[in-house]
């Protein structure tokens, strides 16, 4: 189911940058304990999260180094908008990172919801630009409020536009007890 | 004389992808809405033939304008807009008066088709 739902993330991102998308891993978690959700270098990391509401609590992620996104935008977004610094085309670039989460998360809600039988929505998406060292400690600290957890991550590829994002979902094991009601 | 759009969605750049492929298309966009208050006070004001609007917006869900817009005896076609397309969803918005559900991604050749079908 999970690999289903993150096929699903691929081809809708694949739309979304009309450029091939492979899963290049996947790792699958629910033991407790500190997560090392992320390997990337250094620099800045931007965060598109995505928090679940209705039947199933949960958070997604999709992160992009400060690189990727420079890479993203000048291949998907108009000269005149990727390279003004306007208040409007700052709120196009911007719009347009959360649009990539909000379509690639809504693949995998969409393939759980039907899956599993609830109604879950993703709120509104929302970016946080944080340093590479931290972002371990913000994925952390996410998962918080929930009593236990699964997680989950995909590491997509690009190779024409050269990017591997990583997409880290934080589920409450709720999602769990689902699953294993059906089988 | 040509249709007149109502976009609804909180991102701009959702709403500027719209609106480039309907004004392309030959529509009329007379508004944008961000959240779900200005979608409802536009609609009122506008009565555009069509609105798409997004499911889910910061201050509300595109179900709860659905109800309203209908209390408030607006004929406005209605197409739903959301990155989450599973079934009961789907058929919860054309329950309470959408005429489609539109899945994102898409492309502007399927958005115009299915615009053109609603308000044909």
């Amino acid at each position: 189911m999970i690999f289903d739902g993150l096929s699903m993330a691929k081809s809708s991102m694949e739309q979304i940058l009309q450029s091939p998308i492979t899963i290049q891993k996947i790792d699958y978690n629910e033991e407790p304990g500190v997560h090392r959700f992320y390997e990337g270098g250094e620099g800045d990391v931007h965060i598109i999260k995505t928090e679940l509401m209705g039947e199933l609590k949960g958070i997604s992620h999709l992160l992009f180094s400060e690189q990727e996104v420079t890479k993203l935008y000048k291949a998907c977004l108009p000269d005149h908008v990727t390279f003004d610094d306007s208040n409007e085309s700052v709120l196009m670039k911007l719009g347009f990172l959360t649009e990539i989460d909000n379509m690639v998360a809504g693949a995998v809600i969409t393939e759980f919801s039907n899956f599993l039988g609830v109604e879950i929505y993703g709120k509104v998406p929302s970016l946080s630009v944080i340093k590479a060292n931290d972002v371990n400690a913000f994925l952390e600290s996410e998962s918080t409020d929930f009593d236990s957890v699964i997680h989950f991550k995909a590491v997509f590829h690009g190779k024409e536009l050269d990017i591997s994002p990583d997409f880290v979902w934080v589920f409450q094991d709720k999602f769990v007890d689902k699953i294993k009601g059906l089988v | 004389m040509s249709k007149s759009v109502l976009i609804v969605d909180d991102s701009i750049y959702m709403r500027s992808l719209i609106k480039s492929a309907l004004t392309g298309a030959g529509f009329n966009v007379v508004g944008e809405a961000q959240n779900g208050e200005q979608a409802i006070d536009l609609a009122i004001e506008l009565q555009p033939d069509l609105i798409t609007l997004d499911n889910i917006l910061p201050d509300m869900m595109g179900f709860e304008i659905l109800k309203v817009l209908k209390d408030e005896g607006v004929e406005s076609k209605v197409i739903m807009v959301s990155a989450v397309g599973q079934q009961t969803v789907v058929n919860k918005g054309l329950s309470l008066g959408a005429s489609e559900y539109i899945v994102k991604p898409f492309t502007e050749e399927d958005l115009v088709s299915v615009v053109n079908r609603v308000i044909s």
